[in-house]
């Protein structure tokens, strides 16, 4: 026994250097076996029911911590958000029928607002080398708010991650992020985001790695490789029932990898690649000639190729340009593991019944260029002085994503087109008091069948107008609370059916606040 | 008169200090709005004084103090599928998630080597006389899953009031009272062990737990005794469905009390005797029929904190159980739960719950830094980690085909932590479903890349891989709610990327 330990001890050569500073010891009871353990008969219902991290190396949550230099911070977000939509008459009903009032509205395209859950917190811990994120959510589930209890509002743990940045080696930066959360990438508006938010987002268990490298005083460049899993849904799941529609019997595995150079902080080019393999693990649903139309018996791949260019033109604003290209192959049997798309279309399911076409059998492509420009009015008049925003001001974004559908199988969408259009004004009088004015527009080729079997292309043109007023607690306060009234625009074909006519009309009473 | 008169008035000043201190400093303060009713947030109970310090446990603060923890196991997974069936256009060969594997936690098959993930947020709020507890935990995370499962969104999981008489009696006590899960016969030193199972029981109740301990001596003497129930039962009518976590209507409103001795030398010895006993006595079910259940456990075990020589666990106990489907998840035995766990696991579908389970388990820990240098070693240094454990539980039962049953398994794991940053690790595992049939065991070989922040670091990157040798009757699960499926093609290969930090 002595020999082996003097054996293995050869592998642990540098103790004297601990020795030699008996004064900076931690606690005896520091998780390594042997240490004093508490005293006691049963686990502390605070532990958690897992085995110790891979390895046993890291001490487990019943070791005593050092509870200095690290720091908790919390934030998250509130809202809450009405709306009313009044409904116009069906063809046909009764003349006794008065004016219907729909929560939520039966409209059709981009809603002006985004509520949110009702509350999220979001909790941090750590120090500057590694980090703890988890975000909770809840919203308004039960039945007094929902007329039914809503269990997919949740509560619900919704991202959490690690994140380890280490020491700069030299000019080089690394930054190691493993966990549940969202990627975004390739959006043209500022700070990552913007009207039509990003072109590529990726969600799952994984990782990223991430390394910035400063080539020069006013160069720097971008590196990224990034790995991600949805894991499947066994095919028994019944779905829509409690929760939302998953795809079942599918596996989705997406790796991604991104390359960006800026240059004096002013110009960004950054290229985003990703491929979602989605494995079809299928037993049951599988090549059902009776339901052949949601039955897809085939491994499925979805490409994405983004090239995001950013021109940071102060005090002019920013423009920002991001051409993207999607390729599907069997598109149907991937899930949910590249987020968003086009217009946050989800997976490829969504993607191929929005821009594909139902008989595409998910094999395809498309094209589109996400444009947005994004400027305060007040900062350019009072140009050279600068402008912090506190102040009264305008402040504009103009948006317009173009797409193309460049292939497809279904003879319907094959080589359609369509846009998406978004202008977005806040008139900043007082340090309380705002007015927004927003539009948004969406139109594309569509098809229908009629009654007699035929194939009908139209155009899918919807429109909204929206008017507001914003009281906030100062001027750049992330607070605030809204009245709107919004003006919704169909197309004949958009607005097709006369006995459940879509609501022009939509009042929006809301409120939220960021800490 | 006048003394009356006069303490009255001082009485009256005492009452009266706060508002006018608070009138004389809100005088630039914006007017205050008239209430005429309760706001929103105003909880309906009256609440505590307002938390001052942060960060401080409360079981060690005079002031009362907001104490926050969590926990973070984060992993992605991917087995590595040969294809039953493969169509035209599908390769033979696929990476899925998650692995199918025979990992489920709530069976003896469980070795912990594929991580899952778990995510929880420990919320106290006291000093050291009086603190309440709140757990919020989950067992995913919604942003990276197919779709949103309430079953798995735990929410509240544990919430709880800890009061310390100690100094008030003289002699260590605490009386903790509320809903809280309690684990006997933890493996591990700190943690439930290498198979995160606890030897005796698991209990989830709501109720009381009263611990007391004193010293004779060098000898330390630690009681525990505790009294519950749950929150409710699955209603009658309720369809056993995935909404609901798959409930048993025909497990009654379940009831458990649990006595604990333990008995310390010199803090290198721990010997420990558990008893438990949970039971069903309802009559609330469609049928009418519902019979009394039980389920005890007796058991005994033994720690050796033995400082160099590493930590030794060891223990032995018995389960009976009678007509045990009746009984709910208020008790865990082996991860089971309920009784309808334990039917399903060991006892099987012809005993009508009667049987039991004579178990027994243990883990050894040893760091060779320390065995060469004692208590000097305190962890910053390369240092060769090695854990030997195991399991294994011999069935009694009613039903013929589960009755004589022995079920083994076992393990040893040597970690190299050869850098402050990286370490490497190699994991042995083997499982008996049935130690007579060599066809339901499986073998699995597990090498892991260990990075980490620093010597000692909470935090822990792991890249993993498992191969898996499997007997010829060895079946992952499928289907909704998950169960065997003899066609199933279990996965040989796994790999995971994980990440695990608390605070």
């Amino acid at each position: 026994m002595t020999g082996v330990l003097a054996a293995l001890g050869l592998l642990t050569p540098g103790l004297a250097q601990a020795q030699s500073a008996p004064e900076s010891l931690p606690p005896a009871s520091n998780g390594i076996p042997g240490s004093p353990a508490p005293a006691g008969v049963n686990l502390s219902p605070e532990a958690p029911p897992t085995p110790p991290a891979p390895g046993g190396r890291a001490p487990s949550f019943g070791t005593s911590a050092d509870p200095d230099a690290w720091v908790f911070r919390i934030g998250g977000r509130i809202s809450g958000f009405g709306q009313v939509g009044f409904g116009r008459r069906p063809k046909d009903a009764p003349a006794n029928r008065g004016t219907a009032l729909h929560t939520p509205p039966l409209t059709v395209g981009r809603s002006p607002f985004w509520a949110g859950p009702g509350g999220a917190l979001n909790f941090q811990y750590g120090t500057q080398t590694i980090q703890a994120f988890v975000s909770l959510e809840a919203s308004l589930a039960g039945k007094e708010w929902q007329g039914y209890y809503a269990s997919d509002h949740g509560p619900r743990i919704r991202t959490a991650y690690v994140a380890l940045s280490p020491e700069p080696l030299g000019d080089l930066r690394l930054r190691f992020q493993v966990g549940a959360f969202p990627s975004n990438y390739g959006a043209p508006g500022p700070w990552g985001w913007g009207v039509f938010g990003p072109v590529l987002a990726i969600h799952g268990y994984g990782g990223t790695a991430t390394a910035n490298y400063d080539l020069s005083a006013s160069k720097r460049l971008f590196l990224e490789y990034g790995v991600a899993a949805v894991p499947e849904v066994d095919e028994a799941q019944a779905r829509g029932t409690y929760s939302d529609w998953p795809e079942a019997g599918l596996s989705t595995i997406v790796h991604h990898a991104h390359a960006g150079l800026s240059i004096q902080n002013k110009y960004f080019a950054k290229l985003h690649l990703a491929r979602a393999d989605g494995r079809n693990m299928r037993r049951f649903l599988d090549d059902d000639p009776k339901t052949v139309e949601v039955e897809h018996g085939r491994d499925g791949r979805m490409d994405v190729a983004a090239l995001e260019l950013r021109w940071v033109a102060d005090p002019y604003g920013q423009l920002g340009v991001t051409p993207v290209y999607w390729n599907f192959k069997n598109a149907l049997s991937v899930h949910d593991g590249i987020w968003w798309g086009l217009d946050w279309t989800a997976g490829g399911r969504e993607m191929t019944n929005k821009f594909l076409g139902p008989q595409s059998n998910g094999t395809g492509q498309i094209a589109a260029v996400s444009t947005e420009y994004d400027f305060s009015l007040k900062r350019m008049l009072m140009h050279p002085r600068p402008f912090d925003g506190n102040g009264p001001d305008l402040r504009v974004a103009l948006a317009f994503l173009p797409f193309w559908t460049l292939k497809s199988q279904d003879p319907s969408y094959d080589r359609s087109h369509g846009y998406y259009l978004g202008a977005t004004f806040e008139h900043v009088m007082l340090s309380w008091l705002s007015a927004s004015y927003q539009l948004y527009g969406e139109s594309r080729e569509g098809a229908t069948v009629d009654v007699s079997g035929k194939a009908k292309r139209d155009q899918w043109t919807t429109y909204n107008a929206t008017v507001g007023v914003i009281l906030h607690s100062s001027w750049q306060s992330q607070d605030r609370l809204l009245l709107a009234y919004s003006r919704y625009f169909y197309s004949h074909f958009t607005d097709s059916n006369p006995t459940a006519p879509l609501d022009r009309d939509v009042l929006t009473l809301g409120g939220s606040v960021a800490f | 008169m006048r003394c009356d008169l006069v303490g009255l008035l001082a009485l009256f000043a005492l009452a009266a200090p706060a508002p006018a201190l608070a009138q004389s400093k809100d005088e630039d303060a914006a007017p205050e709005l008239p209430r005429l009713g309760l706001d929103p947030a105003e909880p309906s109970s009256r609440s505590a004084p307002p938390a001052m310090p942060f960060g401080v446990a409360p079981a060690t603060s005079k002031d009362t103090a907001l104490d926050f923890h969590g926990y973070l196991l984060l992993p992605m997974r991917l087995g590595v599928h040969e294809r039953e069936v493969s169509a035209p256009g599908d390769s033979g060969t696929v990476l899925h998630t998650p692995p199918l594997i025979p990992q489920n936690y709530r069976r003896f098959q469980y070795t912990g080597v594929m991580p899952e993930p778990w995510l929880q947020l420990d919320l106290s709020y006291g000093n050291s006389t009086l603190a309440g507890t709140v757990v919020l935990a989950s067992s995913a995370a919604t942003e990276a899953e197919s779709f949103y499962d309430p079953v798995r969104q735990l929410g509240i999981s544990d919430a709880y009031v800890t009061l310390n008489l100690s100094k008030q009696l003289g002699i260590a006590f605490q009386l903790r009272a509320g809903a809280m899960h309690h684990r006997y016969g933890a493996m591990g030193a700190f943690d439930s062990g290498r198979y995160a199972t606890p030897l005796f029981a698991r209990i989830n109740s709501i109720g009381e737990t009263a611990t007391t301990g004193f010293k004779a001596g060098s000898a330390t003497i630690v009681l525990e005794q505790g009294i519950g129930g749950q929150l409710g039962r699955v209603p009658t009518g309720v369809p056993s469905a995935g909404w609901n976590d798959f409930g048993n209507p025909d497990a009654g409103a379940s009831y458990v009390g649990h006595f604990h001795a333990g008995l310390g030398f010199a803090g290198l010895v721990q010997l420990g005797v558990h008893y438990a006993s949970a039971w069903s006595q309802d009559d609330q079910n469609l049928s009418g029929t519902l019979q009394r259940g039980h389920i005890n456990v007796l058991g005994a075990d033994a720690r050796l904190t033995a400082g160099r020589f590493g930590h030794l666990y060891a223990g032995i106990s018995h389960t009976s159980a009678s007509n045990a489907g009746a009984v709910s998840g208020i008790i865990e035995v082996l991860n089971a739960r309920g009784g309808q766990g334990l039917v399903a696991e060991y006892l099987g579908p012809q005993s009508g719950g009667n049987g039991g389970l004579t178990t027994f388990g243990a883990q050894y820990d040893l760091s060779v830094a320390r065995a060469r240098f004692g208590d000097a070693y305190q962890g910053r240094n390369p240092d060769i980690l090695f854990s030997a454990f195991t399991l294994g539980t011999k069935v009694q039962s009613d039903d013929e085909s589960h009755d004589g049953v022995l079920k083994l398994k076992g393990g040893a794991e040597v970690t190299y932590s050869m850098a402050s940053w990286f370490g490497v690790s190699g994991r042995f595992d083997h499982v008996r479903q049935d130690n007579a049939r060599n066809r339901s065991a499986f073998t699995i070989y597990t090498a892991r890349l260990l990075f980490h922040s620093n010597w000692r670091s909470r935090d822990e990157f792991a890249l993993s891989y498992s191969h898996f040798v499997y007997g010829r009757q060895v079946y992952a699960e499928r289907g909704y709610p998950p169960v065997d499926d003899p066609g199933s093609n279990p996965d040989k290969d796994a790999l995971s990327l994980s990440v695990t930090f608390w605070w």
